[in-house]
């Protein structure tokens, strides 16, 4: 990590994790009126040309003092060509964003990654490149994995680079200043094209561990923090199951084992997995020292696209955290019917507590919060390490995709704190960055960039309400040791360039309402304002001061959107 | 995706099948040379200059899927951007070539621990490979009597 670039992190916009989860629960409140709420269709529209470098106007708040660098997210921007689209969500163009933060200030940047797959679908009008859950089509041309590579689910640095990530390819390396395509990473020749997850697990020393996944066997990767490899070792999985993330401790890597499980091969590459509930999960334990040394445990039947970073107790237990469904229905079935603009209701994921007892300490278990949840996130200075909390994003709802808040949970005393930016934001995952000098857990900032549009009669303002403290500054907690401020950057989570709803990019450049369809689709360009709000314990803003139990039917509608803290429900 | 390997572990098949027998030329049986065909296959756009490009020529539907005997093989030594096979007396027809670059001089293409090529491959007629070999249709081409050239890009 890059000290100077603070924000320069594993800014995680997953397909599944961009702000696939975030969007997903704003239906409850879209149910309640479409008017009230942001149409979470928003999040799936395409942006058709890069975004040059401009300024993101500042409407609320300041710049927290300290906080500076880039923040990288990286995600699919672009799903739709005349002569055919993505069949699923997952497939769409990775496009890169930059948000550049200093003296208060801050500015946005977007480029997609020039990638085999975006130049060939390109050229032939159409998304021909076959993917997650899109077919091949006349004109593709596959030759290995790297010409499927869509680079669109995550971001990491890497000597000096960015590597915008898939999964069943190669790193294809960005350059952090202007955003261009250097190229695709082959990280030892006789390992062209291997699989490499979107969800690498970085130790605070700066090597980086990593999997790449094809049916039941693994390449476990061990990279240096310059990117070089220092081992790349194959090993063989209980299950040909589909693994998009996994958990590491300082001493151990941890794989999930789901139940959704490769039988056969086809495509879309999503067509080759079942859901075989009665084979349960496995939970695969590696030693990273001697991966020959492993243990397996059983647990129900789940599915997850993502889990926090681990830890290991003195005697070997072993804890992390994942957001836990009850079935791969995402990935299977909203996922492809979102980008025909359906949903069809399910529940959201959910976080839980994995344990993993050491060995004869009996049968691994989970700990269900109650809490919904996706993008477990947590503080990477103490990644491995135990931590006290998992920040994840929050707050939707069973009728449409995506997010409308942010909570950290706290698994010392079972509490989670949750900012509900209500059902005029489109929230994404959040990252946390540390502030400067500071040393505790979460003693930072957490950046979350959001969609927002706040429409009504004279409050066609895009005002977003970022504030969003901690835990520990809640009403009756201890005094705040920490600052945690939430940045909220609001900007189109895709500029909807083509969609009367990016009217509020024009309004919050000229300050005015849109007022007819026509004048939102001349709006340019696709800003949103930024706002930055410092929060302490002792800000009164009139916003979060107020408490309820977790529950969003309970929360008052306060403007810009209400704080909860509530006792997580036992398992 | 690592949903490739198996189609592409079919490719490598085929390819593979390409007998290495030494760098010469082995031309099919002359016939008389007025009804013959003599075609040139160019490969082009080879980036790195080593190894050899090594070529199956089939001349039917069956040879291209490696259930006929080859209407011709070659291993071209790669020096530059360009390398050229000769063959000389094939009856006329419809023929398919399909080749791949061995960068690294082992006599083999490369194949990653999931079986995925490492090195370039290709096929005549600007058949591309989709998750596997093009189909013969896509990679055949007509070869008359006299001179014929196949130009097909590698790398
Ligand atoms: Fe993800």
């Amino acid at each position: 990590m890059h000290r100077r670039h603070l924000l320069q992190t594993f800014a995680a916009a997953t397909v599944v994790g961009g702000f696939a989860p975030e969007i997903a629960q704003a239906a409850a409140q879209l149910s309640r009126g479409a008017a009230a709420g942001l149409d979470w269709r928003l999040g799936f529209a395409d942006l058709d040309a890069d975004l040059a470098p401009a300024p993101m106007p500042r409407v609320q708040g300041r710049a927290p003092a300290g906080l500076a660098g880039s923040l990288y997210r990286n995600g699919p921007g672009k799903f739709h060509r005349p002569g055919g689209s993505v069949g699923h969500w997952f497939d769409g163009d990775g496009l890169m964003r930059a948000f550049r933060v200093s003296g208060g200030e801050a500015a946005l940047a977007a480029r997609f990654i020039d990638t085999a797959k975006r130049r060939t679908d390109i050229a032939a009008g159409a998304v021909v490149t076959p993917g997650f859950g899109t077919p091949a089509r006349p004109g593709a041309q596959v030759g290995n994995n790297d010409d499927a590579n869509a680079a669109n689910i995550s971001v990491m640095p890497a000597g000096g680079e960015l590597w915008a990530l898939w999964e069943a390819g190669s790193p294809i390396a960005v350059d952090p200043k202007d955003l261009s395509t250097k190229g695709v990473r082959t990280l030892r020749p006789d390992l062209a094209h291997m699989p490499f997850l979107a969800h690498p697990r970085p130790e605070p020393g700066g090597e980086v561990w990593n999997l790449g996944v094809s049916g039941a066997k693994a390449i476990v990767w061990r990279l240096a923090a310059d990117g070089s490899v220092i081992s790349a070792d194959l090993t063989d999985l209980p299950m040909a199951s589909y693994v998009h993330d996994f958990s590491a401790t300082a001493r151990s890597l941890i794989v999930i084992l789901q139940p959704w499980v490769q039988d056969h091969m086809s495509m879309p590459y999503g067509d080759s997995f079942r859901w075989k509930p009665e084979l349960g999960v496995k939970v695969l334990v590696l030693d990273k020292a001697d991966l020959s040394r492993r243990r397996i445990y059983d647990l129900p039947p789940f599915f997850a696209f993502h889990y926090g970073a681990g830890w290991e107790e003195a005697d070997g237990t072993i804890r992390f955290a994942g957001c836990l469904a009850p079935d791969a229905s995402f990935a299977t079935q909203n996922g492809r019917s979102l980008m025909q603009g359906v949903w069809t209701p399910e529940p959201s994921p959910g976080l839980a507590l994995i344990t993993l007892p050491p060995g004869g300490g009996g049968p691994a278990r989970i700990e269900r919060t109650g809490v919904t949840a996706e993008f477990p996130r947590s503080d990477a200075r103490f990644a491995g390490v135990a931590q006290r909390y998992t920040v994840h994003a929050t707050g939707g709802a069973n009728d449409g995709p995506l997010f409308h808040g942010l909570a950290v949970h706290d698994w010392k005393t079972g509490r989670s704190d949750s900012f509900q930016f209500g059902p005029s934001h489109l929230v994404e995952e959040a990252v946390f960055t540390p502030r400067p000098g500071g040393a505790e857990e979460l003693d930072g900032w957490l950046l979350a960039p959001a969609s927002t549009w706040q429409p009504g009669p004279r409050s066609c303002t895009c005002s977003t309400p970022a504030m969003w403290p901690t835990a520990r500054s809640a009403p009756g907690a201890p005094p705040a040791p920490c600052r945690s401020v939430c940045m909220g950057c609001s900007w189109p989570l895709k500029a909807l360039s083509e969609r009367p709803r990016l009217g509020v990019r024009r309004q919050a450049r000229h300050g005015r309402c849109p007022r007819s369809r026509a004048e939102w689709n001349r709006a340019l360009p696709p800003f949103l304002p930024m706002d930055v709000i410092p929060v302490s314990p002792q800000a009164k803003t009139g916003i979060h001061d107020r408490t309820r139990r977790h529950g969003d039917s309970e929360m008052p509608e306060l403007e810009g959107g209400s704080r909860s803290l509530a006792a997580a429900k036992p398992g | 995706m690592p949903a490739l390997s198996q189609a592409r572990r079919a490719a490598l098949a085929h390819i593979l099948s390409i007998a290495l027998a030494g760098a010469a030329l082995i031309a099919a049986p002359d016939a008389r040379a007025a009804d013959t065909a003599t075609l040139n296959v160019v490969f082009k756009g080879i980036r790195t200059p080593t190894g050899a490009v090594m070529m199956t020529l089939a001349g039917s539907e069956a040879a291209y899927g490696d259930k006929a005997p080859a209407a011709g093989q070659a291993v071209l030594k790669v020096e530059g951007a360009e390398v050229t096979a000769t063959f000389n007396g094939l009856p006329p027809g419809r023929y398919a070539v399909k080749a791949f670059h061995d960068v690294n001089g082992d006599g083999k293409m490369g194949q990653n621990p999931f079986g995925i090529p490492t090195e370039p491959f290709a096929f005549s007629n600007g058949a591309r490979a989709v998750m596997g070999p093009p189909t013969w249709d896509a990679a055949s081409f007509e070869v008359t009597a006299g001179a014929n050239t196949q130009t097909i890009e590698i790398d």
